[in-house]
């Protein structure tokens, strides 16, 4: 230990790899020497970044859950194969404490959407679903009561979705400031004419959608600053 | 102006503006309605205090004026961790040899002043980029500790790291 770096404490030796540019350089800390090790496979944080790109990536990915412990974890995952659900399947017990979560790729947004919020997502504030092909039957509507960002991208997909559906989605979240929305196809109106969702938080709404566009009367958006 | 007199008894006289820029100081001076401030950092001999000082203070005198970061914003927390560009002034200020950049971080923490503690930490993060195990050892003169059979042990835990 009189070895000048480290005199560094455990919490700046952890700091110091908080800022990095890519995975490997943690990785590759850890081989260090027993200090490093110990040091940095003890920082639940360092861990709690999870990008899973392709199926080479869920052997990291599962060595980050069991490293980061409790911590609130951030997930990237990009799916191309619609049945590859078993690989969400390993991020469904850690859903509780997820704070962002972003999924890519050719999905079947209902199945997926059911598995991954299946229980309580109180941490929740980020999350994009961006479906480039797969079945859409529908959105399930699960309670995120921190979300502030969403945004859901259907690209290509088969089937359709309701708009009531959309709403009930937005308004299960109280918090919610940020919506994106990208619609091209598939999307059935079934709002009477009447019909008003109020969304007390948002301040900021994007779409590309033109059923989108139809139906903004039918929202209250007493806060909106930004309308794209 | 203000007086900190650090513990290996040197006597130096800033600007309040200067001296706000730890946190450390400005919360005691508060506290205690004064203008003198010691800070009994690592009193127990680990190193020669007012080398780092000096460099502390130099970097408190560029930075006067500037917005302290908040604590409150946990995005803004997150961005902040998750970069490593560092600005060419600080850059040129921390180029300095290894030991005086170890001395510089822990006086910047003990003192918390969060922006220097980054600016340290970030040129260690970006020393060890890119690099294997046995370069970073080089680098810093680190002996490698692990038995043969621990090294088996990690190189098979760490199979998907050495993926191409």
């Amino acid at each position: 230990m009189n070895i000048p770096v480290n005199k560094l404490p455990p919490e700046l030796l952890s700091r110091i790899l908080e800022h990095r540019d890519c995975e490997e350089d943690l990785s590759a800390s850890t081989h260090v020497c027993q200090y490093w090790r110990s040091t940095l496979t003890s920082s639940p944080s360092l861990w709690s970044h999870l990008v899973v790109e392709s199926k080479r990536d869920v052997g990291r990915a599962l060595t980050y859950l069991k490293r980061s412990k409790s911590a609130a974890i951030h997930v990237w995952i990009t799916i191309d194969v619609v049945q590859d659900l078993d690989v969400l399947q390993r991020f469904t017990p850690h859903i509780s404490r997820t704070r962002s979560f972003s999924i890519q790729g050719y999905i079947n947004v209902h199945l997926a959407s059911s598995l991954l919020l299946c229980s309580p997502v109180p941490l929740l504030e980020h999350l994009e679903i961006r479906a480039h092909g797969g079945p859409v039957r529908n959105i399930d509507n699960f309670p995120l009561p921190s979300l502030t960002e969403l945004e859901l991208c259907l690209l290509e997909h088969s089937g359709s979705i309701r708009i009531s559906s959309l709403f009930l989605l937005f308004s299960n979240c109280p918090r919610l400031q940020k919506i994106r929305v990208r619609i091209f196809d598939g999307v059935l109106q079934d709002l009477s004419p009447h019909h008003v969702t109020s969304l007390e938080s948002v301040v900021d709404l994007s779409y590309a959608s033109n059923v989108v566009e139809g139906i903004l009367p039918c929202l209250k958006l007493p806060r909106l600053k930004r309308l794209r | 102006m203000v007086l900190l007199v650090t513990s290996d008894n040197k006597n130096f006289v800033v600007d309040r503006e200067v001296a706000d820029r730890s946190v450390f100081v400005k919360n005691t001076l508060e506290a205690r309605g004064l203008s003198i401030a010691t800070p009994p950092m690592l009193n127990g001999g680990c190193f020669e205090l007012t080398s780092p000082f000096l460099q502390v203070l130099e970097y408190c005198q560029h930075h006067r004026g500037e917005p302290l970061p908040t604590t409150d914003d946990a995005n803004a927390d997150e961005n902040r961790k998750r970069t490593t560009d560092i600005g060419e002034w600080d850059r040129k200020f921390i180029t300095v040899d290894h030991e005086m950049l170890f001395e510089i971080i822990l006086a910047a923490n003990y003192l918390d002043i969060k922006p220097l503690l980054d600016v340290g930490c970030k040129t260690i993060g970006n020393m060890v980029k890119g690099k294997s195990p046995e370069e970073v050892r080089k680098l810093f003169d680190i002996v490698n500790d692990f038995t043969p059979e621990e090294e088996a042990q990690i190189k098979k835990e760490n199979e998907w790291a050495e993926d191409p």
